[in-house]
């Protein structure tokens, strides 16, 4: 008996630690969805071109991990802001179709150049020696890592809770969701509002992609493989989101776990049934800011 | 435009010609014919609903899978498989749909995206029925009407697989003439509006949907029959955005968007992979940006710009 | 009683648009609805015609229940409407606009094969719409290079393609030229007498020669129903048109 309380809540850990990674890599795109109603596929990219930038200053130029990850997070911030500036603005207005295609050729890309610069094989990646081992967090030991993803995850959902709640800048973007023009007429640089959140929400998800890379390993084929699940997690939270972003991430990590765990057979068919039998309830999602 | 009924003939005139002007190519063009069926299909979703999805190559797959299950283990006569084929398909368009047209846009491409998902998981498991990875093998097809033997030349393929293209052809243009073709592009442009007029708007693009779902899944069970082989790569989502990219290459909601972009796309393909193999994913990449930015109605719109401006240089 | 719309209330969360509305539509009825902006007139047509559900009340359509019937079904149950803000076709054509609406009111929509006699007489009723609102000259052109005057008309074409038993007008001249004012309202002139008209407007002169009776909507509420020579005489009603004419 308690032997299935330890397993239920070591799996429940595993799947928040793989949910905390998820919720940042989905929680870019629920705002950049919820905002220009741009809808980016592509932004599994952004998460590979972190990882791969982690990894390189690791490995390459003997960067220490948490120096290699920020400095990846701005490169791809950075590059998100270039990226919205010349290109993704001149799509707000196109039909969905060009959105699509233009996410699809931008994953096109960004896997050949992959493939060619750092070839088709996963990247290993050495973490740091603080974060090998494991640690006692009083419900059980587990492995630091994973500890660290969840302590991670949690301290940035509170700062981007408090980034969207508490400051100016929060209530620009929360005034841009809800009503594009009024937010102008009060004076608010809506150009500028897009092109900062989809900045932050690129170097969010560079930030998944190099903390989770242990979890969801940086290959080329990242942007196609892993697309659906931070898709799920947007959709059912319901686009803009983001407070629900979280909740669904950890809900889909812990039931993916338990499922892979208990019922191996069925591969990842049970959980998107379930996903489909949510959706197919609330077709936008639990509560969107916007409606689709 | 009475243009179209000569441009439809041209098509079944081409289909016809093929064979006579290009006789060492039947293996390619039967390929092509296929594809074709495949992306007019999906242009019935993408181009005239407007719903985009990725997850056709599910409807492709799984006609593919039941006509090959069918001759394997029912009857190797190739209408009957064809016409398993469709059914398959048109089963997992009803259920499918029922799931997916409550959303739009992202959660729609999501929801396609898991159909497929689990399609390609399921196929991959019940290996005993269809052969897993490996693949489903051993497909030995019946004569077409007890008459027609599939050569090694490929000659019948290439007939069988035009014949059913000029039929599905036929199906399709009938479908976007009508009032419900031309009230699904009511929905394309403006659902709103369309409800406010009186559409039962769901009901409508479910049937869009079981329609192009079993011409899908007839184009499937072609290639099943066709290559005697069905490959677990039918049921992926790459699959399904290569007839994507076919489509919007050739132009999407534009009648012959699919017979002008397969062919090129198989073209530049089997080109690519001779010259360039390393690179193929990089070329796809940019040329979908250049469609993008430079030329979103694809080839069709160029065409029909290019023919503008002759009718206006004539005058 | 061809429309009732009884103790009708929404809310958005807090906010509370429409409150205890209640009215009678008749046979026949040329009805205005007038009221300041934002007092909630395109939020009634909304509910009333299916876009929105109330969060109280009940509406009925010749006796029958209708409030928790969806917009299209309760287009098929005899309701039109036009649209405030154009909602149109933008890249169809002027006919292939209301072509779509006679499609569905004849439900030949629902059909997968064409019919080449339905077709021909589909064709004959969108040139009859078409000519009514002498919109004949435009027919092949696209909504989005038509000006806006013309695409109001194109609105009220929709509607009438219906044939609705109860026609809803929100505004359906503002912003147009005064020639095209005059086409408009000589359609609704001609407008089928059994039909129930309800019509949303602020130019008063227009009011006064349309309707049989009057309906002032403020804040949510009807505020006073009468005729119009009632509803000039009003005391409230003046305040708030002296008020709004000086705004114009």
């Amino acid at each position: 008996m308690f032997e299935l309380v330890d397993l239920l809540v070591s799996l429940t850990f595993y799947g928040t630690a793989y949910g905390m990674v998820l919720y940042l890599l989905a929680v870019g795109l629920s705002v950049t969805l919820g905002l220009m109603r741009f809808v980016n596929l592509a932004h599994g990219v952004f998460a590979m071109t972190g990882g791969y930038l982690t990894v390189t200053a690791m490995s390459r130029f003997g960067v220490p991990f948490l120096a290699a990850v920020l400095a990846a997070v701005i490169v791809v911030g950075a590059l998100g802001m270039l990226l919205e500036r010349t290109l993704c603005r001149r799509l707000y207005a196109a039909p969905i179709l060009e959105q699509v295609l233009f996410s699809i050729g931008l994953i096109f890309v960004s896997i050949a150049i992959a493939r060619y610069v750092f070839g088709p094989l996963a990247q290993p990646i050495t973490l740091p020696g603080w974060l090998t081992g494991r640690i006692n967090v009083g419900i059980g030991v587990f492995p630091t890592y994973r500890v660290f993803l969840v302590g991670i995850g949690a301290i940035l959902a509170l700062a981007i809770w408090a980034g969207i709640e508490r400051t100016r800048f929060g209530a620009s973007v929360r005034a841009a969701v809800d009503n594009r023009r009024m937010a102008e007429s009060v004076g608010i640089n809506v150009n500028l509002v897009f092109t900062v959140c989809f900045g932050l929400g690129t170097a969010l998800a560079a930030l998944g992609g190099s903390l989770g890379a242990d979890l969801l390993p940086i290959y080329p084929g990242y942007p196609n493989d892993y697309l659906v699940y931070f898709l799920i997690v947007v959709a059912v939270a319901g686009i803009g989101n983001i407070r629900g972003a979280l909740a669904v991430a950890l809900a889909f990590g812990i039931a993916d776990t338990m499922i892979r765990y208990f019922l191996p057979g069925f591969g990842r068919v049970l959980i998107f049934l379930l996903v489909m039998a949510v959706l197919f309830r609330n077709p936008h999602g639990f509560a969107p800011k916007i409606h689709a | 435009m009475t243009s179209t009924r000569v441009l439809d003939s041209l098509v079944i005139a081409g289909l016809v010609l093929f064979p006579i002007l290009a006789p060492g190519y039947l293996d390619l063009g039967t390929r092509v014919v296929i594809l074709v069926l495949c992306a007019m299909s999906l242009d019935l979703l993408v181009g005239y609903c407007g719903l985009v999805t990725l997850g056709h190559a599910a409807f492709f797959g799984v006609g593919a899978y039941a006509a090959g299950i069918f001759a394997l283990r029912a009857s190797a006569e190739p209408v009957f498989g064809l016409l398993a084929g469709g059914a398959a398909a048109a089963v997992l368009g009803i259920v499918s749909g029922a799931v997916l047209l409550r959303s739009r846009r992202l959660t729609l491409i999501m929801l396609s995206l898991a159909t497929v998902l689990i399609m390609q998981e399921m196929a991959n498991r019940l290996g005993w029925l269809t052969g897993g990875a490996d693949g489903l093998q051993g497909i030995v097809m019946a004569p077409v009407a007890g008459q027609f033997a599939f050569d090694l030349f490929g000659r019948v393929s290439y007939v069988y697989a035009a014949v059913v293209l000029a039929l599905g052809f036929l199906a399709f243009r009938s479908l976007v003439d009508s009032d419900f073709g031309k009230s699904l592009v009511g929905i394309r442009e403006n659902e709103a509006r369309m409800r406010a007029i009186g559409t039962p708007v769901d009901a409508r693009l479910r049937t869009a949907f079981v329609a192009a779902a079993a011409m899908a899944g007839v184009a499937g069970a072609l290639q099943a029959q066709v290559a005697e082989f069905v490959a677990l790569n039918a049921l992926s989502v790459e699959f399904s955005s290569e007839i994507l990219i076919m489509l919007i290459l050739g132009g999407a909601g534009r009648r012959y968007g699919a017979f002008l972009g397969a062919p090129v796309y198989v073209v530049m393909q089997d080109y690519l992979a001779r010259e360039d193999p390393a690179n193929w994913y990089l070329w796809i990449g940019l040329l979908l940006l250049a469609i993008v930015f430079l030329a979103p109605g694809g080839l069709t719109a160029w065409v029909s710009m290019l023919a503008q401006r002759v009718k206006g240089k004539r005058r | 009683m061809m429309l009732e719309v009884r103790g009708l209330s929404k809310q958005f969360g807090p906010l509370e648009v429409i409150r205890d509305v209640s009215f009678l539509l008749e046979e026949g009825a040329r009805c205005a609805l007038i009221g300041p902006n934002g007092a909630g007139k395109t939020t009634l047509i909304n509910l009333i015609s299916g876009r929105l559900t109330p969060s109280a009340g009940e509406i009925r359509i010749e006796g029958r229940n209708v409030t928790g019937v969806d917009e299209a079904a309760r287009v098929k149950a005899g309701i039109g409407r036009t649209f405030q803000i154009t909602s149109l076709f933008q890249r169809l054509t002027v006919e292939e606009n209301v072509a779509l609406a006679v499609a569905e009111h004849r439900d030949t929509a629902g059909r997968l094969w064409p019919n080449r006699r339905m077709r021909e007489r589909a064709d004959a009723r969108v040139s009859e719409i078409l000519t009514t609102l002498r919109l004949e000259p435009e027919r092949r052109r696209a909504i989005e290079v038509l000006p806006y005057g013309v695409q109001r008309m194109v609105e009220l074409a929709i509607a009438l393609a219906l044939e609705p038993r109860i026609l809803l007008l929100d505004e359906p001249a503002a912003g147009v030229p005064a020639a095209d004012v005059a086409v408009i309202f000589d359609a609704i002139a001609q407008l089928p007498a059994s039909m129930a008209v309800l019509l949303i407007e602020h130019d008063i002169d227009i009011v006064f020669r349309f309707a049989s009776r009057v309906a002032v909507l403020v804040a949510g509420q009807i505020l006073v129903e009468g005729t119009p020579a009632e509803i000039r005489e009003h005391s409230q009603v003046r305040a708030l048109y002296l008020g709004e004419s000086s705004h114009g």
